[in-house]
């Protein structure tokens, strides 16, 4: 468009080896990482247990994330001798802003003799755009409608309740730190995943869950199954510095969670829209719902004061951990055996 | 017959052009941060919006919607003119699409940075910018069909199908899974819950990679990979069979991200089954590609242009084939939830996607027309 020929192909050329050295070396320690923890993940002992802590499945991958990070850094340097490159190009041509071209007009009524099928397709662009539409439609209607309509896909679970207003707006808290971007919370129905976290996840335990969290990746451990497993001091320490309680996490601190005030203000709406969408709060809770929030929290508080904690009841951190504690729990509370459940 | 003159426009393409450099390099950063952090938590520098939570999301969505977005126009803006011989339908609405789609990733580095989010991988922006999505989206197809209505080219090229289709589904899985109840300005609450939502959000994020990454990029392939060679398309007959069957099968595989979750049975199968025939179409478009090459591969020794594309073009058919087989149960039972998935998706994205951007780019911009 700058009607000029490249600054310098060499430098192109040189971006293009620098590029692909970049993504082999970013892609074949990531491969290996991947494998190697899952691998470790799997790993029983002779007597049964897990062979490994999920800590140590981290730690054993750091030197690959370190040769990733080094891979991706030679790309980006690829990057930016493309953008010195350009730079140069379209400092030395003049750029065509209306390029010149010639072409006859359609003719309207042109006769079309025998011609391969497509070919009629091609002339009409409307007709394309239906059929794309048809065809990209079917697959997503097949599999989400009955996923939808037919109740045995997500049977329900009678112990699960909703969230208290609390754990709602911890949850929120949760959401807003894509905490989902590195933890899942999906018990795989695996020996190892079993008895690393406990009872796989079952449908029924997420129909409140506006949106599911099951995330995608396990940087750190699952938790499905945290709530009550570990004190709530613990994961006081834990969010303030992961490393207090968990040497050689790769976690981040999380210290403004424990200087900011919850914002109660929003409670009333979220249980309307909660509502809305079919949680069984019930009729007019969204008035009386902070009043169950400060309880809560306090109780928190107390609990913490009991490990020598000092917090204010306020502050988003308590409402994090009331989410935590909540993650998993109700299903312990089922009396039925699972098989039972329709 | 009389034969008339016009213009194309290139202010616009070269708008997209630098808008994709800046946001390439913009997302390569905040990808190397969060890389960074995960061996070395600190450099996160311990403020909300530079941990990892936050900075990933905006590294994802600044490579697909503002790099491959803004690159996917540049490409699409050029080709579309030049294969329909025609100046692009209405200026003004191609600078409301370009001034709105950069005002729209403005907004998402904003607001992800502040937690702003719904959530849902891919999908993390909140109804507002939802709403001005769909807005911009509709603009670039009124813009696009203008132009295809007011053509001098009686038949639409292989890549414009795939413009095309890529238009309409991005439009569908955006709709639908964007649906969500909001609960102030800038937060809502999903539509669907649990499983439900789970299997909507993957049909979407999936398809986002099919047909966001894919499609359009593909329709770049065929207008700029033959151009470079300057060689025909190999196979005519092969392009219509993969471009249909892809966009009829890619949209079945959500469901692959999901294995042995609590999604039902049926529907992880019914994902698998489907990822496995894609192999097909895909390699059908790779090969595609990669035949037209034949007896040009001299021209591939001397061509930066080329040599990007040969290796985006291998990156697609090797990540294309993974998929598949990272679709297969007894193996996804292994790289789900590790870094395998990190390493596959980055062969796509920094071989297929970066490399057809880089080549298209070093195309484009120098490109001396009386030559």
């Amino acid at each position: 468009m700058w009607g000029t020929n490249l600054y310098s192909k060499k430098l192109a050329t040189n971006h293009f080896w620098l590029g692909t050295i970049g993504i082999i070396l970013y892609a074949v320690p990531l491969y290996w990482a991947g494998f190697e923890q899952s691998i470790m993940w799997k790993q029983f002992n002779p007597e049964g247990t897990l062979k490994f802590e999920f800590m140590q499945t981290v730690t054993n991958i750091i030197p690959m994330y370190i040769a990733r990070s080094i891979g991706g850094a030679l790309y980006l340097t690829g990057a930016l001798m493309m953008v010195y490159n350009i730079w140069k190009t379209i400092a030395q041509g003049k750029f065509i802003a209306n390029e010149e071209a010639e072409a006859a007009p359609l003719v309207k009524d042109a006769h079309h003799g025998k011609e391969y099928w497509h070919r009629i397709i091609e002339r009409k662009p409307v007709t394309m755009l239906v059929l794309s539409l048809i065809l990209v439609a079917i697959g997503g209607l097949v599999q989400i409608i009955p996923t939808f309509l037919v109740k045995s896909n997500v049977p329900t679970i009678a112990s699960v309740k909703p969230y208290t207003p609390l754990e709602l707006q911890g949850r929120d808290i949760y959401v807003r730190e894509g905490c989902y971007v590195c933890h899942s919370q999906m018990v795989r129905p695996f020996r190892d995943e079993v008895k690393r976290y406990g009872e796989y996840s079952k449908a029924g335990e997420f129909v409140y869950d506006h949106p599911f969290q099951w995330g995608s990746k396990r940087t750190g451990p699952d938790l499905a199954r945290e709530g009550g497993v570990r004190p709530d001091s613990w994961h006081f320490n834990h969010m303030y510095d992961p490393r207090s309680t968990s040497p050689g996490s790769i976690m981040p601190r999380y210290i403004w969670l424990f200087k900011r005030t919850l914002d109660i203000s929003s409670t009333p709406a979220k249980i309307r829209a909660m509502r809305t969408l079919g949680v069984p709060y019930e009729k007019g809770y969204d008035q009386t719902a902070n009043a169950d929030l400060a309880t809560q929290a306090q109780s928190i508080a107390d609990n913490l004061k009991k490990d020598k904690i000092e917090i204010a009841a306020d502050r988003e951190i308590i409402a994090l951990i009331a989410y935590l504690q909540r993650l998993g729990r109700d299903i312990k509370n089922e009396p039925k055996p699972i098989a039972e459940i329709k | 017959m009389q034969v008339e003159k016009f213009y194309y426009d290139n202010k616009i393409v070269k708008a997209f052009g630098i808008a994709t450099i800046i946001f390439g390099i913009v997302g390569m950063l905040a990808g190397l941060w969060a890389a960074i952090q995960i061996y070395y938590p600190a450099i996160s520098l311990n403020l909300a919006p530079t941990t990892f939570g936050r900075l990933r999301p905006l590294h994802t969505n600044a490579i697909i919607f503002a790099f491959v977005g803004n690159a996917s126009f540049a490409g699409i803006y050029y080709s579309l003119q030049r294969l329909l011989k025609a100046r692009m339908f209405s200026d003004k609405l191609s600078w409301i699409h370009f001034w709105g789609w950069q005002l729209i990733i403005a907004a998402a580095a904003i607001t992800l940075l502040l937690g702003i989010t719904t959530g849902k991988e891919y999908a993390e922006l909140e109804w507002p910018i939802d709403i001005a999505i769909t807005l911009v989206w509709v603009i670039f197809g009124i813009n696009m069909f203008g132009t295809i209505i007011k053509r001098r080219e009686k038949h639409l090229y292989v890549a414009i199908w795939f413009y095309i289709a890529t238009w309409v589904t991005v439009a569908m899985l955006h709709i639908v899974n964007s649906i969500e109840i909001p609960v102030s300005f800038l937060k809502s609450y999903s539509w669907y819950a649990g499983v439900q939502d789970a299997l909507v959000q993957w049909w979407y994020g999936h398809n986002a990679v099919a047909f966001f990454l894919t499609t359009p990029v593909l329709g770049l392939m065929y207008y700029f990979l033959p151009k470079a060679a300057n060689r025909p398309v190999y196979s005519y007959r092969l392009s219509i069979i993969h471009f249909w069957a892809l966009i009829f099968i890619y949209i079945w595989a959500g469901p692959h991200h999901l294995l042995y979750t609590a999604l039902p049975d049926w529907a992880q199968s019914l994902g698998t089954v489907f990822s496995i025939m894609l192999i097909a179409p895909s390699w059908g478009g790779m090969l595609n590609g990669l035949f037209t090459l034949r007896g040009a591969w001299d021209k591939v020794r001397e061509d930066p242009v080329l040599k990007f594309m040969v290796v985006a073009v291998t990156c697609y058919g090797m990540s294309t084939l993974e998929g598949p087989l990272l679709s297969l149960k007894n193996e996804n039972a292994i790289s789900h939830f590790s870094d395998w998935t990190i390493a596959h998706v980055h062969i796509g994205g920094l071989g297929w996607n970066g490399f057809i951007a880089f080549a298209i780019l070093y195309y484009m911009i120098p490109k001396n027309v009386g030559h």
